[in-house]
C-alpha cells in the first residue's frame, strides 16, 4: 500500500495540464479528408483509367466506389474510436463496417461466380505497387491516429484500420487500373491489403501497446 | 452493485487535466478502492492487485487526454482497468510456461510451496499460522498449501468467493510482516 501512495505522489509531482483529445467524429474527418487526398495525389501520378471519364456515366461503378467509400467511413470512425481507452465498448459502432464488408465480399462472390475470373498467372503487376503507394499514407495515418490515443483492443483496432486503408487504397485502384476482372481485382486489389492487415494483426500487441 | 460518486470523479479528471495536482491527487486516491475492488474478484491470485493497480494508475496517468469531458467516466476508467489486469495475466502466464519444466527431472522451482530446504522455514510458517483464527487459518492452508481453489474453499467453508480470497491474502499479508 505504501507503493501505491508513493505512486499516487509521484504521479500527482509529475501532472502537467493536458488538452483533451479532440471527438472521434472530427478526428475520423480529418483522417478521412488526409487518406482520401493522399490516394487521389497517388492516383494523379499513377495515371487516371483511360475510360474514367466514361466509367463515371456509369451507374453500377459509381455505386461501387460510394460503397467502398462508406465501408472506409465507417471502419475509419470505428478506428477512432478504438484509439481511446472504452472505444472497445462501443459495440454498435464496431459491427457496422463488418457487416459493410460482408455485403461487399458478397458482390464480390456474385460477380466471380456469374462472370468467373480470365486470370491465368500471377504477376507482379504494376497494380501491386499502385497498391503499396496508395494504401502506406492511410495506414500510417491510421497508426498514427491510433498511436496519439490508448487503444485497449489493439488487434480489432489493426482490423479496422486496414478495412478503412483498404477500402480508400481500392478506390484509388479503380480510378488508375483499366480492368474491371473479378480475379484481377481480388488478387491486384485486394490480396496486398489482405496481406499487409495480417502483419500488422500480428504486431498489433506490440504496436498498440502503451 | 457498487455505488461510485462518478460525477465527482468526473469533474476530479477534468480539474486534472487542466492540471489541479490536487484535484489529482484526491482522484486517485478516491478511485483506488474501486480498482482493487474491481480487481480482486477477478483474480486467481490477489497478491496481483497490488501490481496491476500500480500499473492501472500509470495507464491512467498516460492516457488523461484521451477522456473527454463529454463522454461518462466509469466506461473510461473499466476499460483501462480490464485492459491492464489483461496484459498483466497474458505476461504473468507467458512467464510461466517458459518456467515450466518436465516433472521427471524433479528440479525444485520458485514457486514450489515446500522444498527440502525449506523445511524449517516451512515450520516457522506454520507455527506463525497458529496466531491466527481458527477459520482464517483453515482458509490459507486449503488454499495456499493444499491447493484448493478459491471456489472450492468457498464452497467447503459456507463463504463468498471474494471473501476466501480476500481473507488467504490479508493472511499472507499479515505473516509476511511477521516472519520479517
Amino acid at each position: 500500500m505504501n507503493d501505491i501512495n508513493d505512486l499516487i505522489s509521484k504521479l500527482e509531482d509529475d501532472l502537467t495540464p493536458v488538452k483533451p483529445m479532440v471527438s472521434p467524429v472530427l478526428r475520423s474527418v480529418i483522417w478521412f479528408f488526409s487518406g482520401l487526398f493522399s490516394v487521389l495525389f497517388v492516383a494523379s501520378i499513377a495515371g487516371f483509367r483511360m475510360d474514367l471519364h466514361q466509367k463515371l456515366m456509369e451507374t453500377v461503378f459509381v455505386g461501387e466506389l460510394v460503397f467502398i467509400l462508406i465501408l472506409s467511413a465507417s471502419a475509419i470512425y470505428s478506428s477512432a474510436w478504438l484509439s481511446i481507452p472504452e472505444g472497445a465498448g462501443k459495440k454498435h459502432v464496431l459491427y457496422v463496417p463488418y457487416i459493410i464488408l460482408f455485403i461487399a465480399l458478397c458482390i464480390l462472390g456474385n460477380d466471380f461466380l456469374s462472370h468467373g475470373i480470365s486470370l491465368d498467372n500471377f504477376v507482379f503487376h504494376t497494380c501491386i505497387i499502385d497498391a503499396i503507394l496508395m494504401g502506406m499514407v492511410p495506414v500510417l495515418l491510421m497508426i498514427w491516429m491510433m498511436k496519439q490515443g490508448a487503444p485497449t483492443a489493439p488487434i480489432m483496432g489493426a482490423t479496422m484500420n486496414m478495412i478503412a486503408a483498404g477500402g480508400i487504397g481500392y478506390m484509388g485502384l479503380r480510378l488508375t487500373c483499366g480492368s474491371d476482372d473479378v480475379g484481377h481485382m481480388c488478387v491486384y486489389h485486394i490480396l496486398p491489403f489482405i496481406f499487409v492487415g495480417l502483419l500488422l494483426g500480428l504486431i498489433a500487441r506490440r504496436l498498440y501497446h502503451w | 452493485m457498487l455505488q461510485v460518486p462518478e460525477d465527482e470523479w468526473k469533474n476530479l479528471a477534468i480539474a486534472s487535466q487542466q492540471g489541479d495536482k490536487a484535484a489529482y491527487s484526491k482522484l486517485l486516491k478516491s478511485i483506488l478502492p474501486f480498482i482493487q475492488k474491481s480487481l480482486i474478484p477477478k483474480l486467481a491470485n490477489p497478491e496481483w492487485a497490488d501490481d496491476i493497480t500500480q500499473e492501472v494508475l500509470i495507464s491512467i496517468h498516460k492516457s488523461l487526454k484521451t477522456y473527454a469531458p463529454d463522454r461518462a467516466f466509469l466506461p473510461w476508467l473499466n476499460a483501462i482497468i480490464h485492459y491492464r489486469k489483461t496484459d498483466y495475466l497474458r505476461k504473468y502466464y507467458a512467464r510461466k510456461g517458459n518456467a515450466s519444466v518436465p516433472v521427471e527431472e524433479q528440479i525444485n522451482l520458485k514457486s514450489d510451496v515446500t522444498t527440502p530446504e525449506d523445511m524449517s522455514e516451512y515450520k516457522n510458517i506454520e507455527r506463525a499460522l497458529l496466531t491466527f483464527p481458527k477459520k482464517q487459518q483453515m482458509v490459507f492452508k486449503m488454499i495456499k498449501i493444499e491447493g484448493y481453489s478459491a471456489k472450492e474453499v468457498a464452497e467447503k467453508m459456507d463463504m463468498s468467493e471474494t471473501a476466501v480470497k480476500v481473507s488467504a491474502h490479508r493472511t499472507m499479508e499479515k505473516l509476511r510482516e511477521n516472519l520479517n
